[in-house]
């Protein structure tokens, strides 16, 4: 392998895990720019539709209806916690909120522990998601390209929608301000409901890409991809779309190219360091890198 | 056409309405004047249903608004310009405009709308795809005011409109202000440049710490000495 | 009302039955696993084993004319929950003893409290060989040191797999893998072998593909990978090496000891190699394994899923063993009693302590992964051990 050719390889690392972290990233970074909530519950979807696919595929069902059962299964459970856990508080302080978003963690998680038990179980994947393609002596493994090509494609439906149908702009619309958008006469509930089921979904979808990459599934599973969805957010400024899909592109390769270049020694406070970048980031750019001025508020 | 009765609205714990009475009859231009904090916001706020009454009606052709959706509201024909313009920076001039006609069941003379709004204020065709917090703050206005009329409202609710404009601009403004009410549009406008509402007004309510204070018709308003003194003297205080 | 009533009522007889059983009729164990978190896989096991023995020894009439009571706590793989459950054994249970943990950070959360109460701790499963050192007196192993495993390790890989040069993966979150690490290295160079890249990861990584880049990019290839990893990590690691096309011998210590790694990593796992207590198979095993698969499945309705178990197990006749000796369960005579114990019988091979050193001379069971099986390649003791 040439040095070019070496770090082809790693850029492409990057962009793997990265689409993971932006697709993530879209779902928690809606739901906050429209009710200035941080939904830490957002991983247990992860969780909700990975459990269901692997509950499918034990009862054989084939691998493709499973995935997307999980992922119908993370959109509902979405939509339920919009219902039942948000929107009875919404207008409450962003720390009741906050909070509530980690009582809803903590009932996920637990229900998932009493009915499934806490320890890990294999995920099994299809042999189509874990073999290497060569292109020349590039050699990338067929998940990466699947999570890449998904990402390409959700990205892009999702761009049509939020520009094109009336409950996309609308999105945007409460995004910016939710009492001019209630003026205008935008249905509310609606557009919530809209973004908790948009995030859902994608977290359905990454769902399945994680647990095939990692290869297994635990009733905590969601923690690690929610706090780097939130890294990325807010990296990328917390509450656009485009802000999240950057940042979790910049913190993708953060990782990869920090592990790849960095000394081992040193590699083990790669974590460390992507915090650190974050801090200075954010002492800089407070909003994040597209983030602007902190609108006013009623 | 719309009539608030005792209305009382609170903030938490604080009352910032205490009994408004007021009525605005149709196609006319009514005036709320009052310095800062008086409660004009909130009133208008409490019309259009972002702010629930504790207690008082609010009757719009009779029917009473106070247990109504900001929605339903708004699909009668009552809509707000809001304090600030509160235009959405980062979708475009068009897509703002889209999001005013939102409720419109009728999408087919939507073209019409568009060519209404632009016919009034030609300077956001020339911007119709630029980002609305790209637009000045004149142009923000005139966009707010146009997203308000995409949805051809019977009842307009104009908040502060001049506020923080220049006086080339605030003119621009008020001679479309008065189009509209010449056009039939029944206006709720409120102000702190007292001196311009009152040309224009057919009636006007003063406010002062949530409570009517004065009223009476534009004319007699502007020569009361007690509104001379309080709101007709000198710069407007947001102006300091 | 009358559920209420009841429900109450039910509460009642529950503390009524459990203060009768405190009254001293029964002699008292304390017992700390990890049943949730990353330790669950091996400590789940453990604490299985360990009623197992303890539901043997009281049909068998108990000890001392007593019966035993295992008094447990889950630890959540969290050092806040397990010191507040190890004071709460010392201070509210009042155990003469205590064991549990299959890791030397969770077991350095527990050991120093039981410690400070002058009641010995033994660890089933923590095999770092710098643990006793650390709570001197009171703290037991009840399987061999890291360094052991390691060497056994370096040996075979050197002398069967014929290895002559590693790429070396550790864990840098865990004293065990870093531990473990270090010592293959240090036997493995020793015996004429070369590490051509050390490369390092945190414990619950999930995504490996910049190590696997880098070591990829080595020319030539290593004859073998070492990954010094614990138990949840360890089914990915493997997968996702598989997956990017690396095929060689995957070697590792007893972390790899758990189902999932088959479950997991799936052929992946073929040409895996580990390190572990003893190999837990029907018809492969020794006598007495043979003997603990039989009664573990009726029990649990499932084979003990890992040595693991088995440690757990030995543990507690361990102790027993020692309190039978010095005839009373008095915690400073178990522990001097304990010191002495020799030629044990155990599942996972026979207990002696020599004279001062808390660590028991034990066999390691070199486990290789071929054809979707596991079987036991060899039991070898090391012909020479890195100091702790
Ligand atoms: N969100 C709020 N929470 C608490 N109190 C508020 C809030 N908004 C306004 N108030 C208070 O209610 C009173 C009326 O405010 P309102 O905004 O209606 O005044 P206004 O007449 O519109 O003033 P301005 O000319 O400054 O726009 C003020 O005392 C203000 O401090
Ligand atoms: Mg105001």
């Amino acid at each position: 392998m040439s040095a070019g050719e070496y770090l082809l390889q790693q850029i492409l690392n990057a962009v793997s895990i990265g689409s993971l972290y932006a697709l993530m990233a879209i779902g928690l970074s809606m739901v906050f720019g429209i009710l200035r909530l941080i939904n830490f519950a957002h991983g247990d979807l992860i969780m909700v539709g990975s459990y269901t696919t692997l509950l499918l595929l034990l009862g054989g069902t084939p691998f493709v209806w499973a995935s997307l059962a999980g992922i119908a299964a993370s959109t509902v459970a979405g939509l339920l916690m919009e219902r039942f856990a948000y929107r009875p508080i919404r207008g409450a302080p962003d720390v009741a909120m906050l909070l509530t978003s980690f009582a809803v963690t903590i009932f996920l998680e637990n229900l998932a522990i009493i009915l499934f038990k806490a320890t890990s179980r294999a995920f099994p994947v299809p042999a189509l998601l874990n073999t290497v393609v060569s292109f020349g002596n590039l050699q990338i493994a067929s998940l990466n390209i699947i999570s890449i090509l998904f990402t390409i494609i959700l990205l892009f439906l999702l761009t049509l929608f939020v520009t094109n149908t009336e409950t996309g702009i609308s999105m945007r619309a409460a995004s910016q301000d939710l009492v001019a958008a209630r003026l205008m006469g935008i249905n509310v509930n609606r557009v919530i409901a809209a973004a908790f089921a948009i995030g859902s979904f994608m977290a359905g979808v990454v769902g399945i890409l994680w647990s095939a990459k990692v290869g297994k599934v635990d009733p905590l599973m969601g923690f690690s991809p929610v706090l780097k969805a939130f890294v990325a957010s807010v990296i990328g400024g917390l509450g656009s779309i485009p802000s999240a899909v950057l940042g979790g592109y910049i913190l993708g390769a953060l990782e990869i190219l920090l592990q790849g270049l960095l000394p081992a020694n040193i590699a083990p406070f790669r974590d460390a360091l992507v915090f650190l970048i974050l801090i200075l980031l954010l002492l800089f750019r407070p909003n994040g890198i597209l983030g602007s001025a902190e609108k006013e508020k009623i | 056409m719309l009539q608030l009765l005792q209305v009382h609205t609170k903030y938490g714990q604080v009352e910032a309405l205490s009994g408004i009475s007021l009525e605005v009859r149709g196609s006319s231009l009514v005036a709320l004047l009052g310095a800062n904090g008086a409660g004009k916001t909130t009133t208008l706020m409490s019309i259009s249903g972002i702010l629930k009454p504790s207690s008082g009606k609010i009757l719009f052709q009779n029917k009473d608004l106070t247990q109504l959706d900001t929605r339903k509201i708004v699909d009668l024909g009552i809509i707000q310009c809001p304090e600030g313009r509160r235009i959405f920076g980062n979708l475009s001039v068009k897509e703002n405009l889209r999001m005013g006609a939102i409720r419109r069941k009728d999408k087919r003379h939507l073209d019409q709308a568009f060519a209404r709004v632009f016919e009034i204020f030609p300077l956001l065709k020339d911007r119709i795809s630029q980002a609305g917090a790209t637009l000045s703050g004149g142009e923000q206005q005139m966009l707010a005011m146009g997203r308000a009329l995409m949805a051809e409202p019977q009842l307009l609710l104009l908040d502060e409109p001049s506020l923080g404009l220049a006086p080339i601009i605030v003119d621009t403004i008020f001679e479309v202000i008065q189009r509209l009410k010449r056009e039939g549009v029944t206006i709720l406008l409120v102000e702190q440049n007292a001196h311009l509402a009152l040309e224009i007004a057919d009636y006007a309510y003063v406010l002062e710490k949530g409570r009517i204070v004065l009223e009476g018709s534009g004319a007699s308003l502007r020569s009361n000495p007690d509104v001379e003194r309080s709101y007709l003297s000198e710069v407007p205080e947001e102006n300091l | 009302m009358k559920k209420t009533v009841l429900f109450l009522s039910a509460i009642l007889v529950i503390f009524l039955i459990s203060c009768g059983s405190s009254g001293g009729k029964t002699i008292k164990l304390g017992m700390l696993y990890n049943m949730t978190g990353s330790q669950a896989s091996l400590d789940g096991p453990s604490a299985n084993g360990a009623k197992l023995a303890a539901k043997e020894i009281n049909a068998a009439g108990g000890v001392l004319g007593k019966q035993l009571e295992l008094v447990s706590y889950d630890g959540k793989s969290d050092a806040e929950t397990i010191g507040k459950a190890a004071a709460q054994l010392v201070e509210k249970d009042k155990v003469v003893a205590m064991f549990g943990f299959s890791d030397s950070d969770m077991v350095m959360a527990a050991a120093p409290i039981a410690a400070k109460a002058k009641i010995v701790f033994i660890t089933s499963g923590a095999t770092s060989p710098k643990l006793p050192s650390q709570v001197p007196d009171y703290l037991f192993l009840s399987c061999f040191g890291d360094n052991v495993q390691a060497a056994a390790a370096a040996e075979y890989s050197w002398n069967t797999l014929q290895a002559k040069s590693a790429y070396l993966l550790i864990d840098k979150g865990m004293e065990y893998t870093l531990l473990l690490g270090k010592y293959f290295k240090e036997r493995f160079t020793e015996l004429g072998g070369s590490v051509v890249l050390e490369d390092t990861y945190q414990t619950g990584d999930k995504d490996f593909s910049a190590q696997i880049t880098k070591l990829k990019a080595l020319k030539p290839a290593p004859d073998m990978l070492f990954i010094s990893s614990g138990p949840d990590d360890i089914g990915t690691i493997v997968k996702q090496v598989r997956d990017a096309g690396i095929t060689g011998p995957i070697f590792g210590g007893d972390g790899y000891d758990t189902p999932l790694l088959m479950q997991i990593a799936g052929k992946g796992a073929n040409n895996v190699y580990y390190t572990t207590h003893s190999l837990m198979d029907k018809t492969a095993g020794s006598p007495e394994v043979q003997k603990f698969i039989a009664a573990y499945e009726a029990e649990y309705k499932t084979p003990p899923e890992n040595a693991f178990a088995g440690l757990g197990y030995d543990t507690v006749y361990l102790l027993v063993d020692a309190m039978k000796r010095a005839n009373s369960a008095d915690p400073k005579k178990i522990r001097e009693a304990l010191q002495t114990t020799k030629d044990l019988p155990g599942v996972t091979g026979s207990i002696t302590f020599a004279p001062g050193s808390p660590i028991p001379q034990k066999g390691v069971a070199i486990i290789e992964i071929q054809d979707d099986a596991m079987k036991l390649a060899a039991q070898v003791v090391p012909e020479k051990v890195p100091a702790p």
